[in-house]
């Protein structure tokens, strides 16, 4: 039985704001310990999962690449097949923190992705593969920065630029892009996009050769932050932060399941009274 | 490498046991001695299954 003591307000109001935001119901109530409390314990909890995790054990929908010639999910200019993430029903509870992923989960969905069109210059850092076109198959893993910008002010399949690569051995080579670039998708929940495109350069003998580049640049964090991402990036994640990446995750679920608490004690109150009860000598062991 | 990991579990015990508590009680000093409690039960069964643990993999 709800103790008269304890002034809800109106508990729909206060569900709905301890849902928006950790202890905003119990601020609105006029209960400000408990509501420092939730907001500081819940908030921190989630926010030490995210850093944990890398800034990425929040997402709603797993991303699967569909039949076709793209060789990842990234490159599929096609609506991607998508599988609700479990974990999120849990991340969710937590309330504003994680709602990003459901408006990046929208902008996928509607998103059409032009994969092979650039429509503004990227200057980004490189990581990636240069692989010889003609001749003995040969690939050199490569880093540096590139400078790509397209053939149109509108927006074009041609880009034209430069990477300044360096090479594993720290030679470097500035190496001329040209020709058709295709690009991942704008938005993904990676922060690095795929780009593959051809560029020229000089072999070993100095003779001008073309190379096949394959790597990845950086996407924008309000384009990668909490957004869908497929198995690949989670095996890089995996990879990358062992298991702080699964510790962060499982923390992000916790905060959000302590925000059920909070919900339920901002609608109802407190579930065993106002805490003084124990003073009734047939009652102590309710505390426990 | 897997003795950090398992600190993590001291401050996490510790915003649960928290939260927990708030949402059984609204007095601010059974919250927190409520808390407390909890906090060191569960701290407490955890290095024991720990010892158990450390013992069983010897």
């Amino acid at each position: 039985m709800r103790d008269p003591r304890v002034r809800l307000r109106n508990p729909v109001t206060a569900a709905l704001l301890a849902l928006a935001i950790p202890g905003a119901g119990h601020w609105y109530q006029g209960r400000r310990f408990k509501a420092t409390i939730y907001s500081v314990c819940i908030l921190t909890i989630f926010v030490w999962g995210m850093i944990l995790g890398g800034g990425q054990p929040v997402y709603s929908q797993l991303i699967y690449r569909s039949d076709g010639p793209a060789p990842t999910a990234q490159l599929q200019a096609s609506a991607p097949r998508m599988k609700f993430s479990f974990g999120y029903v849990a991340q969710v509870l937590v309330g504003a923190p994680a709602w990003p992923a459901l408006v990046q989960e929208m902008r996928i969905r509607n998103q059409e992705a032009r994969i092979d069109w650039i429509d503004e210059p990227i200057e980004s850092d490189f990581q990636g593969v240069l692989s010889q076109s003609h001749g003995v198959q040969e690939t050199q893993i490569i880093s540096g920065t590139i400078e790509l910008i397209p053939a149109n002010e509108r927006g074009s399949k041609v880009a034209t630029g430069t990477l300044h690569a360096v090479f594993t051995d720290g030679s470097k080579q500035d190496l001329t892009l040209g020709g058709d670039v295709q690009l991942g998708r704008p938005v993904f929940g990676s922060p690095r996009r795929e780009l593959r495109c051809r560029v020229r350069g000089q072999d070993a003998e100095g003779h001008d050769v073309s190379f096949d580049l394959e790597g990845t640049v950086q996407r924008r964090f309000i384009d990668w932050f909490e957004a869908p991402r497929d198995t690949l990036e989670l095996d890089r994640l995996n990879g990358a932060l062992s298991q702080s990446y699964d510790i962060g995750s499982v923390f992000t679920w916790i905060a959000g399941l302590l925000n059920l608490l909070a919900i339920w004690d901002a609608a109802e109150g407190p579930a065993y009274g106002y805490g003084d009860e124990e003073e009734l000598p047939d009652d102590e062991d309710s505390a426990d | 490498m897997q003795l950090s990991a398992a600190i993590y579990a001291i401050p996490l015990t510790a915003g649960i046991s928290l939260v927990y508590c708030a949402s059984r009680f609204e007095m601010p000093n059974k919250i927190v001695r409520s808390a407390v409690i909890m906090f060191a039960k569960t701290i407490a069964a955890l290095a024991a299954l720990y010892l158990l643990l450390l013992y069983l993999s010897r």
